[in-house]
């Protein structure tokens, strides 16, 4: 089904990319941002701003989460009723209001359409507490800051390892994962309702049982929040998640994204060696994403604040990096996607 | 003499400080401050012609080990946001601030607009007002060059904004439109003076965050906000302020009112401070009390002799406060909350740094045009709403022509037309000087800017100071005293 995706956004470049291979029926043919989303940088695929005419090309509509959709509250609800009422079949990765989400139903009944809203509840029973090491090879995917993407790496990592021939389960805290297959982490493991002894218990399960369910040769899995506290102004979540996920599992290759101007190479080094002993996982690659942090105004507003950059850039602190002598460490430009066969093939060397 | 061991070029970048049970060393070098003995302080003080004992020389060297002595200095007066100021300008443009227009209903002792001198040092008010046409186009701009921003941040100044009323309405229409997407806040700040219930309602719908000027109760407000036939206007303002405090109640949005108290020295400041033991100062509002700025009075105003000790002596207070050093002061939140903003300096301080940059430039934190755009109602730019609109040296550019790069980058790295001063002053890495205070007859000066430096080394000091009182709360006053 030809689909228009709404919100656009630059994070979701890799989603579009490879949206093809996980699921074949849905072709995404129009892409539409709100006006104010204008990227600050060049993308590979252009986006219309004119949400009305897109619509008028395609015979369903995803729309997709983002962390700012909490902006766009009225303006999806409109543009949803608005597909609905031209007979277009909706698609719904973000949360709505329950009486939207029924109204919308109802919507859809009337217009003959249909109105799948794929959000998790979030909700996971609680398994079995047998603490158990997974036989399967896992690797995990972290931003080194609780905004730093990792799920486009993830959309390429899994879409390159099956097309080798792995199987692969893939576990996301990215609500559009859906619309690829993938598992949603299960952060109610984590939300205070179990002691934290037990939440690693329970994780330990999870991860054993999607074991057993899929029969995977490798699991890759997103790596909750933050990794560690930035300063004592912006407190990161203190990689609470990071560190019990950790515990649970036993990650064996570890792929950090990372901002430009962070560290150096021999720093990203010495980080590794932390990692080895708070995470039990040394850093195997690092991945540097288009963002710097800037410095005065996460200092003034008590949170990171990143600014956007153009991938020269990017390249530039990636080559800076790979100069550096004394490093182990595979350093790659996320915005690149050949970057990703070097990273699986020197994750296969390492692994299988 | 202390010159002997250690070098001027060595004393040059270290300030000595005193408690009553500590002697320390602030050094620029490091950017922190150190104990250090009493017979060292009194040698490096001058207060002593004898040598160093054996202890106080090993003091020495390791304080020369440890980089707190050193000749170390910037070579290359150099703002480092100056790397990214064009394309910071192009896509992270924080805050745009509207001027609708240049009249008021009242003219206030201290108000620079309201200071009809000969010498023309700010512009006066004026019965001017922005167009529709000029914010659109300021909006678009904004829009344009915050594309890196999530959040929009809409303010509206004056003169008095709500003489613009309608404007405002206009703005807020096409923002909401046109902004789809982005994280939308509306503020201002008003005399309070012609808030009607249906300009409250409009308030409340956009959720704006509002800022009452009310300097003080009716007698002391009156004396200094006064209307143009000569009455005060406390009794409208305040009556103001509570209708919107009731509805922003009802919307849970009380948090977004505030109330600005400016402080003219002539008046009393146990007087002033009576407006706090309102009962609206209960519900949560927030105050702000701040002295008059001064910088653009021909004549400034002469203050009381007890103002500046009182003021003083409030902020330390405040600083007891926070510190639950003393329990149960009575004081208006502004002064603890004061104490809470300067934490983050503290940061600063206490993390220190390994040695100064080779490449720096001391100065504010503002980068002109990124934190915020001011625009005047002719649609002409300036760093903030703070500065001289008559000054051409500050303006940094138009809504037809975009932004003067050469300008904004001449106001950001404003230190280095006095780099031989700077580069010895041992305050260099807690100056805030800002460009809106070294400009003279529309131009920037290398004079008045000198001029400055007197009172931003007494800041800094007054700044270490505190942190030092922080850290001996900690240690030496651990466990509070009783009152």
């Amino acid at each position: 089904m030809n689909s228009l995706l709404y919100p656009y956004y630059n994070e979701l470049e890799a989603f579009v990319q490879t949206l093809p291979f996980y699921n074949r029926d849905l072709q995404i043919t129009e892409l539409v941002t709100p006006y104010a989303w204008k990227s600050p940088v060049n993308n590979i695929f252009e986006a219309s701003l004119d949400f009305d005419e897109s619509l008028k090309n395609v015979d369903g509509v995803i729309i997709a989460d983002s962390p700012r959709n909490k902006f766009l509250e009225k303006d999806l609800i409109k543009k949803i009723s608005n597909a609905l009422q031209q007979r277009k079949n909706v698609f719904c990765y973000t949360k709505l209001q329950p009486e939207d989400k029924s109204a919308f139903i109802n919507m859809a009944k009337e217009n003959s359409v249909s109105f799948e809203y794929v959000v998790s509840d979030g909700k996971n029973e609680a398994p079995d507490r047998i603490f158990e090491l997974q036989d399967c090879i896992v690797i995990g995917i972290a931003g080194l800051l609780q905004e730093i993407d990792s799920f486009s790496s993830l959309l390429q990592l899994v879409y390159r390892y099956r097309q080798l021939g792995y199987r692969v389960t893939a576990v996301s805290d990215n609500p559009n994962a859906a619309l690829c297959g993938f598992v949603p982490f299960p952060y109610s493991l984590l939300d205070g309702n179990f002691a934290f002894g037990n939440a690693i218990h329970h994780l330990n399960s999870f991860y054993n049982q999607l074991q057993f369910l899929y029969q995977p040769d490798i699991i890759i899995t997103q790596i909750p929040g933050g990794l560690m506290k930035y300063s004592n102004n912006c407190l990161e979540d203190f990689g609470v998640k990071a560190f019990m996920l950790s515990q649970a599992i036993s990650i064996d290759y570890f792929i950090l994204n990372s901002p430009v101007d962070y560290l150096n190479a021999h720093a990203f080094q010495k980080m590794s060696d932390v990692f080895a002993h708070r995470f039990n996982a040394p850093i195997n690659a690092v991945g540097i994403v288009n963002k710097r942090v800037n410095t005065a105004v996460s200092k003034e507003m008590s949170k990171i604040q990143f600014d956007t950059l153009r991938t020269e850039s990017v390249e530039q602190y990636v080559r800076m990096l790979k100069k550096e002598e004394q490093s182990e460490l595979l350093f790659f430009n996320t915005m690149d996607s050949n970057a990703f066969e070097n990273l699986v093939q020197n994750s296969i060397r390492k692994l299988i | 003499m202390g010159q002997k061991i250690v070098s001027k070029e060595e004393m040059q970048l270290i300030h000595l400080l005193k408690t009553p049970r500590q002697y320390y060393l602030y050094s620029a070098n490091r950017n922190t401050v150190i104990n250090i003995s009493e017979e060292l302080y009194r040698f490096l003080d001058g207060q002593t012609d004898e040598g160093l004992s054996r202890n106080a020389m090993r003091e020495v060297e390791s304080l020369r080990h440890e980089q707190f002595l050193s000749d170390n200095r910037i070579r290359d007066f150099r703002h480092p946001a100056l790397n990214v100021l064009k394309e910071s300008l192009e896509h992270r443009v924080s805050q745009i601030c509207l001027q609708v227009t240049q009249a008021c209903n009242l003219t206030c002792a201290y108000c620079p607009y309201a200071n009809y001198t000969e010498d023309k040092i700010q512009r006066n008010h004026a019965n001017r007002y922005m167009s529709f046409e000029t914010a659109k186009k300021a909006l678009d701009f904004y829009l344009e060059h915050s594309d890196d921003r999530q959040n929009s941040a809409i303010s509206f100044y004056g003169g008095e904004p709500l003489l613009a009323f309608d404007l405002i309405r206009q703005v807020v229409e096409y923002v909401n439109e046109r902004f789809v997407g982005k994280d939308i806040l509306f503020s201002m700040t008003t005399n309070g003076t012609m808030l009607s219930d249906e300009i409250i309602e409009f308030f409340a719908e956009h959720k704006f965050a509002l800022m009452f000027s009310i300097d003080g109760p009716a007698k002391i407000h009156d004396i200094n906000r006064k209307r143009i036939d000569g009455t005060g206007s406390f009794s409208v303002a305040f009556e103001s302020l509570k209708k919107t405090i009731a509805r922003y109640e009802k919307i849970g949005e009380i948090n977004r009112i505030s109330v600005n108290t400016v402080m003219n020295p002539q008046n009393e400041i146990d007087d002033v401070l009576t407006l706090y033991e309102d009962p609206v100062f209960q519900k949560g509002i927030n105050g702000q009390i701040d002295p008059a700025d001064m910088l653009y009075l021909e004549n400034g105003l002469e203050g009381s002799e007890t103002f500046d000790q009182k003021l003083s002596y409030l902020y330390f207070l405040g600083r007891l406060d926070y510190l639950q050093l003393v329990r149960e002061i009575h004081m208006p939140k502004s002064f603890p909350d004061r104490v809470l903003s300067q934490e983050k300096q503290y940061e600063d301080l206490k993390n220190g740094q390994s040695s100064l940059p080779d490449v720096g430039s001391p100065g504010g934190p503002c980068i002109p045009g990124v934190r915020k755009l001011f625009v005047t109602v002719d649609g002409d730019f300036f760093p903030c709403e703070k500065v001289n609109e008559l000054a051409e040296d500050l303006k940094i550019g138009n809504i037809e022509t975009g932004f003067d790069l050469e300008k904004a980058a001449s106001i950001l790295n404003v230190s280095a037309i006095t780099p031989e001063q700077c580069r010895d002053c041992w305050a260099q890495m807690q100056c805030g000087i800002c460009a809106r205070e070294c400009e003279k007859d529309g131009k920037i000066s290398k004079e008045i800017k000198l001029k400055n430096c007197r009172e931003k080394r007494i800041i800094a000091e007054s700044l270490i100071y505190d942190y030092i009182l922080r850290r001996e709360c900690q240690t030496v006053y651990k466990g509070g005293a009783q009152l």
